[in-house]
């Protein structure tokens, strides 16, 4: 061999070498820029998540103080009202149209209160309860509005342990808005059964409720919709019922949805103890 | 017929004024002032003395809360409270006062009716309760006044326990006083002749 020749086969052996090194250390720089850009990308979309969080909670803020404000000038349209039927009492065609503007104003306020109660923020008050006697409450609470029409809610499970740790003036909410549903949606007679279960969610003991009504129900892709603010299959729904539901629900780190029928079926799962 | 009930109305705006003097008064009360904010409100109710309060919270200067306070220093006078606010912080600082009821606007006739006369009803109640503790503190001071005249009877005359009351009663009755004025008017002249000792 040549000098010339050794020499070259030691020039090709380290380079190819240093090129083996290259291309690992360009291998290891590609996986780091990749890791960057993931990271990157990981870390505007907290961000934008963030972003959009502190937004809704002005917004919340903002609905909270504009449904309260709003009372004021509810208020003050309702007085003025009233004196008007007192001045137009004996012009029946007047007095209809107060009426229909009573109607109104009446249906403009009940929406206020729900979006109030929709965005106002929360705090659990949390205590032992039985939440069969929650759900019996809920439904005695709802007597004004079964007057005169034949309806009757069926609990099954009494007999299994239904303590849970709630917010028992929050979850009667929830349950009046689900059970209200049913006696609007449903014809005399309403039957409404509730099933109590005992179940493991997130790995956590929980109680779940079945509520099943013999109404109409409501179709497969309407299922999730249900859930979502202002859908209403009411003529005078404000369509924020089960929003809230949920939203209470959520709080006690449960859960709530709605299942195939015959009729509507809600399920409702809350863990024994709620954690933070 | 029954004298109507005197009644006194603070709220900052011209419509419920204008509303709440005219639906009180088709309710048969008799509004004795209306008024826009708070000190105005004492004013009103020290001149005029009403028998209810009927009055907003949020309203310019003193407070519909602060003024029913003051207004309740010289004796509690019932207050029903309609305001927009129902936040805990200004609910508890109602339940401090004199406050029977708490209204959320937006109210209506339908809804001021009953929420007032059932605080009247408790009013009248809350009074008598407070009457009759009253007469019964009273007389439990008259039976230990009559108990200690009957005592110096007793000690100084050598009577007893029946011979001694029936002594005070024959004595109030001849004297044409009450029974325990008399046994104050013995237990005073007891003191003047044997003076407590002095501490």
């Amino acid at each position: 061999m040549t000098v010339s020749a050794a020499l070259a086969m030691v020039f090709a052996r380290s380079a190819r070498s240093r090129a083996g090194r290259l291309l690992l250390v360009n291998r290891r720089l590609e996986t780091e820029i990749d890791e960057r850009t993931r990271a990157v990308q990981a870390l505007s979309e907290r961000q934008e998540r963030l972003l959009q969080g502190e937004r809704l909670a002005a917004i919340g803020q903002m609905v909270t103080g504009l449904a309260h404000e709003s009372r004021n000038a509810l208020q003050r349209g309702q007085a003025c009202l009233e004196m008007l039927a007192r001045r137009v009492a004996d012009v029946p065609r007047a007095l209809e149209l107060v009426g229909r503007v009573q109607c109104g104003q009446d249906d403009l306020q009940r929406l206020y209160e729900e979006v109030r109660e929709y965005a106002a923020p929360l705090h659990l008050r949390l205590e032992e309860h039985r939440l069969d006697a929650v759900l019996e409450r809920s439904w005695e609470k709802l007597a004004l509005r079964r007057e005169g029409r034949e309806a009757r809610l069926i609990q099954q499970g009494g007999e299994l342990d239904l303590r849970c740790e709630v917010d028992a003036f929050l979850l009667e909410r929830v349950f009046r808005n689900v059970l209200e549903n049913s006696l609007d949606a449903c014809a005399d007679p309403v039957e409404v059964s509730a099933e109590w279960s005992e179940v493991e969610a997130r790995s956590r003991p929980a109680l779940r409720l079945v509520v099943r009504d013999n109404g109409p129900g409501v179709p497969g892709e309407k299922m999730e919709k249900v859930f979502q603010p202002f859908y209403t299959t009411k003529r005078k729904g404000t369509g924020l019922g089960l929003c809230i539901a949920r939203r209470l629900v959520e709080l006690h780190e449960g859960a709530i949805e709605a299942r195939p029928g015959p009729g509507m079926v809600v399920v409702v799962t809350l863990p024994r103890k709620v954690q933070s | 017929m029954k004298r109507a009930l005197r009644v006194a109305i603070a709220d900052d705006e011209p419509d419920m004024q204008e509303y709440l003097r005219e639906t009180l008064t088709g309710l048969g009360y008799q509004v004795v002032c209306v008024v826009g904010d708070g000190q105005a409100l004492v004013r009103a109710c020290e001149a005029m003395r009403p028998d209810l309060v009927v009055t907003d919270v949020k309203m310019p200067g003193l407070d519909g809360l602060e003024a029913a306070a003051e207004v309740c220093r010289d004796g509690p006078v019932p207050i029903v409270v309609v305001s927009a606010y129902h936040d805990q912080e200004v609910v508890e600082r109602a339940a401090e006062q004199n406050v029977l009821a708490y209204l959320v606007k937006p109210i209506r006739e339908s809804s001021l009716a009953p929420a007032i006369s059932i605080a009247l009803r408790r009013f009248e109640e809350f009074r008598a309760l407070q009457e009759e503790a009253a007469d019964l503190r009273q007389a439990l001071e008259d039976r230990k006044v009559i108990e200690k005249a009957k005592g110096i009877l007793m000690r100084e005359a050598g009577l007893d326990e029946e011979t001694a009351f029936r002594r005070l009663q024959k004595l109030a009755l001849s004297k044409n006083r009450k029974l325990v004025d008399l046994a104050r008017m013995i237990v005073e002249t007891a003191e003047a002749f044997h003076p407590p000792p002095e501490h």
